[in-house]
């Protein structure tokens, strides 16, 4: 009976220290938690020329450190496929070659549809809304009211992305032709400075800071985007679904951080318009909470 | 007990032996190194396997006989080796050997040598990984290549290393690409006229699949071949002409990004003095963006490997919009009096094709079901499309699913990477194919990177409720399917035809398999311990038949979820070599 009851404390503790690694507790045990960030991502996430890690989605994270009173350590990681797939290494499973998941991954858009996909991953109240933008060279296009320009002018964009996508696709294919792929907004900010291309479609925040490097008559606006079925989507942190502790008390700071303008204040730092959101509520599946209690 | 005194005793003697004669020479004449001539020598002499595909044609065939229908089944295990470690995942490798050496690559960028009749370590090379770095496909690799006194690898974080057969140190690295960029190197290298021939392998978005070939002896590039129309070529640092035409397949600048990765590795034929190189899917994901055949994606590849001018192409799938990567093997073979090539593709169909200059002599379907095509147009050598493709995410509107097709093959491929074998007895190709098909259907909103993205969504679905794998005999001149061996979960590994009239191939429930090459009758198993997703060799040495293969389940299956996965979930991973022999 004694032996019995020993395994099944044995069990129970090695139950919890495999489901707990990021719990609430620990962390504030550690003094440190763990944010996973995407690399090479200005103004959001990159190594600064000293080396150190830099952006907004970093300071949001030492931000949210500091309301718990604790140390922020940042995992900068490479994008993989999917957003489902960065939140399986870096949240819930972890990757086979980069080791375990982080307390906390940054920049995870926040969307029913998508957190309905992903239920092993609590989805914090969003810190910002990022918006589709065209980047325009008011030297070579005065004045665009729709997208009609970009069958004589040509328009940058980042391989692979929602812009690119969009504009190989719209008017038929008609625009087709004058779409120019970049790896990267500030590879295209460059071509644009240079006067390769007119224009560059892409993530208003990437625009805002990429462009604001340079003394240029540039103007970022919004267009018509006619069969454009998302044009911006809001981004907060996300954390594995089983740490509901953790998950309620970041949600929490997130809405201070918000509210105090904290928020605000670092993005304007980066010299970034802010958009804020109304969301508040973060999203969890229920089933996940009853299995943890 | 005593017959094993004994055994030891003789070692001892001989590595005294060894030992005593290595002190007479210098250490850099240690092995006899391997020549040109060996190499292209490689599928007649069975004292060794100096090459991926058992000889540069890609045959997988050895004229060995010793071990044959009549007494494989009292095959038994000479050794067993671990790659120890906790990286027990995904060993597709081929070994090779030679002097008394084998050579194996294992996951994760490693490399062991071991004495070839003993499986006693000699060295070990663990690749140092960049933190950070995330492959796309899993962590494996697929062989190396022996030149002289070299080993070259490729390794997961793009790079290329050689390695001195008799110590594992490093002779030269060179760096293949840039692994934060997407690429990688997974595939067995391969030695032309003293030049490492390789491609690259990695993710979907914005590379360019090229054919390289650098000095094999110190590293340094002779030249680049780009493998999509528009880029430039390299010839000794010159330029070397651009492969095809600019823009007379892909609109606007999509060819700067068009993908066509070379991952899966090359044969060579010395008869007609071409390299023969697959390539992959063409970027981006929606073909409804890119009009035209996009080449030269989906299609092997003939190179002058003096040059590295193309001679010829072949376009298995022109505009794909199903991701049926053309990377599979084009193996070489003659039959009366042609000089032909073999290529069993991801799209399901099996092509015969006049190597000389890549015009179509046959193609025929290898598994039961092509939703894509109706048949392959022999005069024009273009697919006879059904019309069975995704939709145009971009017209999506209202945002939501868009329209949903089920089509098959899946994108794995009727057949995969795993290389098939031709029998020069048989006169058929033994091919490890798959049954099954895939959902796919366009997701107007995905997220990558933080941001929203037209994404694909696929589930690939068994076509059947008892296998998914088959082993199937074809030939090559009639289409007709000789015969087939079914298997439960999907065939991942290399397949070995011998003189013996046997063809081996291995399962991921963990069994290496014996055939009949005629009748495909099942003539000998033995369970590894893990699944076999390697491929097997033979030789022959001090009078005896070896045979060897990799074990340890991986690869890419386990990493796609669906209905595939009930068939392969309790299977568990590992990492060893098992060698094998007749009992005494």
């Amino acid at each position: 009976m004694n032996k019995i009851k020993f395994f099944l404390a044995l069990i129970c503790l090695f139950y919890f220290s495999i489901g707990n690694t990021a719990d609430l507790e620990k962390i504030i045990e550690k003094g440190f938690i763990e944010f996973a960030v995407y690399e090479n991502f200005p103004p959001y996430s990159y190594k600064g020329d000293d080396g150190r890690v830099k952006g907004i989605d970093v300071d949001i994270g030492k931000a949210i450190a500091n309301e718990l009173g604790v140390q922020a350590g940042f995992r900068l990681f490479l994008a993989d496929e999917s957003v489902g797939d960065d939140l399986r290494n870096m949240v819930w499973k972890g990757h086979y070659l980069a080791g375990a998941p982080a307390d906390v991954m940054m920049h995870v858009p926040y969307d029913a549809g998508f957190a309905n996909e992903n239920d092993k991953v609590a989805f914090l109240q969003p810190y910002y809304k990022e918006l589709i933008a065209f980047a325009i060279n008011t030297y070579r296009v005065r004045s665009a009211m729709n997208l009609e320009v970009f069958t004589k002018e040509t328009i940058g964009v980042e391989t692979a992305s929602l812009a690119d996508a969009y504009l190989l696709g719209a008017y038929n294919g008609g625009l087709r032709e004058n779409v120019k792929h970049y790896s990267s907004i500030l590879d295209a900010a460059k071509a644009m400075v240079d006067k390769d291309i007119s224009a560059i479609m892409g993530n208003r925040g990437e625009l805002e800071y990429t462009l604001g490097q340079y003394d240029h008559d540039f103007v970022i606006t919004k267009l018509p985007t006619p069969g454009l079925t998302i044009d911006g989507w809001e981004l907060g942190p996300a954390v594995n679904a089983s740490n509901v502790k953790l998950a309620e008390r970041l949600n929490e700071i997130v809405g201070e951080l918000k509210t105090s303008g904290k928020i605000e204040a670092i993005f304007s730092s980066y010299g970034i318009s802010y958009k804020t959101t109304d969301s508040s509520q973060m999203i969890i599946k229920a089933n996940q909470l009853s299995a943890t209690k | 007990m005593n017959k094993r005194n004994r055994a030891c005793e003789t070692g001892l003697i001989k590595s005294l032996a060894i030992a005593a004669s290595l002190a007479l020479i210098p250490a850099s004449q240690a092995s006899a190194g391997v020549s040109d001539k060996d190499i292209l020598n490689d599928a007649k002499t069975t004292g060794d396997v100096v090459s991926y595909g058992m000889g540069t044609q890609g045959q997988r065939y050895s004229t060995l006989t010793k071990i044959n229908d009549k007494n494989v089944s009292k095959l038994v295990p000479a050794f067993s080796f671990s790659f120890g470690g906790e990286k027990q995942r995904g060993q597709e490798a081929q070994p090779l050997v030679a002097n008394g050496k084998i050579f194996v690559t294992a996951s994760y960028s490693r490399v062991y040598a071991m004495d070839s009749k003993t499986g006693e370590e000699i060295w070990q090379y663990d690749h140092r990984l960049p933190e950070g770095i995330l492959p796309c496909c899993d962590v494996v690799n697929r062989g190396g290549a022996l030149y002289e006194n070299l080993f070259i690898f490729g390794t997961l974080d793009a790079k290329l290393v050689a390695l001195d057969q008799d110590t594992g140190k490093v002779v030269w690295k060179e760096k293949i690409d840039d692994f934060k960029a997407g690429y990688s190197s997974t595939a067995a290298p391969m030695i032309v006229k003293g030049k490492v021939i390789t491609g690259v392998s990695g993710g979907e978005f914005g590379i360019i699949g090229r054919v390289e070939a650098r000095d094999a002896k110190t590293g340094k590039l002779v030249w680049v071949r780009p493998t999509v129309e528009g880029h430039m070529g390299m010839l000794n640092g010159k330029d070397n002409g651009i492969s095809g035409k600019t823009n007379a397949t892909w609109p606007g600048d999509l060819w700067k990004t068009g993908g066509a990765a070379t991952w899966a590795g090359g044969t060579y034929d010395p008869q007609v003095d071409l390299i023969f190189y697959g390539t992959g899917n063409p970027a981006p994901w929606n073909a409804h963006l890119r009009p035209g055949d996009n080449l030269y994606s989906t299609s092997t590849v003939a190179i002058d490997p003096d040059t590295g001018k193309i001679k010829w192409h072949y376009q298995f799938t022109p505009n794909d919009g199903w991701d049926y990567d053309g990377v599979n093997e084009t193996v070489s073979f003659n039959s009366g009096g042609k000089k032909l090539a073999g290529h069993a593709d991801r799209n399901g169909f099996f092509y015969v094709l006049d190597r000389t200059n890549g015009k179509l002599v046959n193609a025929f379907p290898f598994v039961n079901q092509i939703d894509w095509a109706k048949g392959v147009d022999l005069k024009t050598g273009r697919p006879i499309e059904t019309g069975v493709r995704a939709g145009d995410p971009a017209k999506s509107a209202d945002g939501k699913k868009g329209s949903q097709i089920f089509v098959a093959p899946s994108f794995l491929g009727g057949k995969n990477w795993m290389p098939m074998a031709y029998s020069q007895i048989t006169g058929l190709f033994y091919v490890p194919s798959n049954e099954w098909g895939m959902d796919l259907w366009n997701e107007p909103v995905t997220y990558k990177k933080g941001a929203a993205y037209l994404g694909a969504g696929f589930t690939i679905k068994p076509l059947n409720d008892d296998y998914i794998g088959a082993l199937r005999a074809f030939d090559p001149i009639t289409g007709k399917k000789v015969w087939e061996v079914k298997n439960k979960a999907p065939l991942w590994g290399g397949v070995m035809a011998t003189a013996g009239n046997l063809v081996f191939t291995g399962t991921p429930e963990g069994y290496l398999k014996a055939f009949d090459a005629k009748t495909g009758k099942e003539l000998w198993k033995f369970q590894t311990g893990s699944g076999v997703v390697g491929c097997p060799i033979t030789w022959e040495e001090d009078g005896e038949q070896f045979i060897a293969v990799p074990s340890g389940w991986g690869g890419a299956v386990p990493l796609w979820g669906g209905d595939v996965a009930k068939s392969v979930k309790y299977l568990n991973q590992g990492g060893s070599l098992w060698v094998f022999k007749l009992a005494k």
